[in-house]
């Protein structure tokens, strides 16, 4: 089951290592398009090559009866892709238009690529370019087809890696709660709906959930850690919201790392990215307009207590509606904990301390508050879904080991 | 080799449906959708670097958005001031009365334009 996690997670960090080749070689205005896509295979090729070498430690790691997960696989993949078909649109939803695939347009011309900047209004230009790096890629590979269709193929992977990942996560536990889990993602329009709308924040939830399964792993920590640094570093190359999810996520497992000496193999798996964003966000990126526009008045709306009221009817809402299946589990896993005066794990904490920051986010907003939250709140409690599910996975027991190896249990989490 | 056989479905659905997204949501162009064919007709007849300039009538938000979409990267951008030889107008026109005076006015070209229930919307050029 770790080959097959490390294999997914490899696919969207090699898509992350193609969108930093390609932006890089946009610095040389040049460059013909050949030497950087043969730059970029070469890259993935041996990307491959180092994953499938440390993948041969994980030969006995079997998936058990591969019929029935195939065929459960089979129709998940059926309901997932007509469900995404029915509720994708043409061109996406507005930020699809407005920000990642226009930016993919500009990023797709090597001459002009650099008048992305100057559409700072609706048109987000500091956001970090993950997302429409690789979709460029992919375009000029391509011989520039409907960038579109790109978007939405990138889309739609990583909107089936979340579920597939999870499923695969969950198999150990129990096959019912697999298949359980994943009836719940066929089904959720909502999670569809944005899965394929053509916006990075399932790419974030992806590397967020990413992130927290692989510093969950019991052997093989060494790579796994390095695995869960690339994707905190995806993270950041993706959103700038990545930067709040990565912040917490390294505050919670900081003790950890330290004392394991894991620290390492985590910087050094961010660093690329982490070095080309610091590069896009000091050259070329304008300032923020959420963190440019703070001043004494933003400072002030701390203690307006209507603020906080209307955020609060809002995620509420956003739970009701659009989460409700997910807020009914919360709820229970909750009052067992209170049942019995359990602290929740250490991923259901990270992931609520998230939401509390998104929250505070949208206190010192210094857009128009109901305008802010209609157009995002449920976006952000997307992000953060597919890690409240691992979450919420995580209090049934993984059963005991096959091959029991004293290593195996040596880190409870 | 079942690590290879979760994979290829994975692929497989991928491709199947990226293909059907293809042909369902049909590129063609249709009365309201974005005046995709017009607008890219269009673009191959503007210079690179042509800049956007809106009518005085407003024009709503989300039609600016889409057309910036639309002829990326050839614009510069939406808020960009500098003038070039050649201008794309787009105005926005609530009554049919004021079309032919808006058009006098700004003597320029029709490259095209659209009706639906509400507005006018006229992409032309002229040059300066």
């Amino acid at each position: 089951m770790q080959r097959i996690t490390l294999y997914l997670f490899a696919s969207g960090i090699a898509a992350c290592l193609v969108s930093l080749v390609y932006f890089l070689s946009l610095q040389i205005t040049a460059l013909p398009f050949v030497v950087t896509a043969l730059f970029s295979i070469c890259s993935l090729l041996v990307f491959f090559w180092f994953i499938k070498k440390q993948a041969i430690q994980f030969r006995n790691d079997e998936l058990g009866m591969i019929l029935p997960i195939m065929v459960v696989l089979f129709i998940f993949l059926s309901t997932f892709t007509s469900n995404s078909i029915a509720l994708a649109e043409r061109y996406g939803e507005w930020d699809a238009w407005a920000i990642w695939n226009l930016q993919a347009k500009y990023l797709s011309d090597p001459l002009h690529w650099k008048k992305m900047l100057l559409n700072v209004k609706n048109g987000h230009p500091d956001y970090p370019l993950f997302v429409p790096s690789v979709i460029a890629f992919f375009n000029r590979l391509l011989g520039n087809v409907r960038i579109e269709v790109i978007s939405f193929a990138f889309s739609f992977w990583i909107a089936i890696l979340i579920p597939a990942v999870l499923f695969i996560q969950t198999l150990r536990k129990s096959l019912i709660l697999a298949i359980l889990l994943l009836w719940y993602f066929a089904s959720d329009t909502f999670y569809i709906t944005r899965g394929v709308s053509m916006y990075a924040d399932t790419t974030l939830a992806f590397f967020f959930l990413a992130a927290l399964i692989s510093v969950r792993q019991q052997e093989h920590k060494l790579l796994w850690h390095w695995v869960a640094g690339a994707c905190i570093g995806c993270c950041l190359w993706t959103k700038n919201e990545g930067m709040v999810l990565s912040l917490l996520f390294l505050v919670f497992y900081f003790k950890q790392f330290h004392q394991q000496r894991l620290l390492r193999p985590i910087v050094f798996g961010a660093a690329l990215p982490v070095i080309i964003l610091v590069f896009f966000k000091f050259v070329y990126a304008p300032a923020n307009d959420m963190v440019g526009g703070q001043n004494l008045q933003t400072f002030q709306q701390l203690f307006d207590f209507n603020r906080y009221k209307l955020i609060y009817s809002y995620f509420t809402d956003n739970f009701i509606h659009k989460f409700g299946t997910l807020r009914v589990v919360v709820l229970i896993y909750l009052g067992y904990h209170l049942l019995l005066r359990k602290i929740p794990n250490k991923q259901f904490l990270l992931v609520i301390t998230c939401l509390v920051a998104y929250f505070m986010v949208y206190v010192l907003s210094v857009q128009d508050l109901e305008w802010h939250l209609s157009t995002s709140a449920d976006r952000l409690l997307h992000q953060l879904m597919p890690a409240m599910v691992y979450a919420l996975l995580s209090l049934y027991p993984d059963p005991k080991p096959v091959i029991q190896t004293k290593q195996q249990w040596t880190m409870p989490d | 080799m079942k690590v290879s056989y979760i994979i290829s479905i994975l692929v497989l659905a991928l491709i199947n449906c990226v293909y059907q997204y293809s042909i369902k949501k049909d590129f063609k162009p249709s009365e309201l959708d974005w005046y995709v064919n017009s607008v890219t007709d269009i673009v191959d007849v503007l210079p690179k670097g042509t800049n956007i300039e809106f009518s005085a009538i407003e024009v709503p938000l989300d039609i600016q958005t889409r057309i910036r979409y639309l002829l990326a990267p050839r614009l510069l951008s939406l808020n960009d001031k500098i003038v070039y030889d050649t201008v794309l107008t787009v105005a926005v026109l609530s009554k049919m009365d004021s079309l032919s005076e808006a058009l006098s006015e700004n003597g320029s070209t029709i490259l095209w334009q659209n009706q639906d229930s509400r507005h006018f919307y006229i992409l032309s050029t002229k040059n300066k």
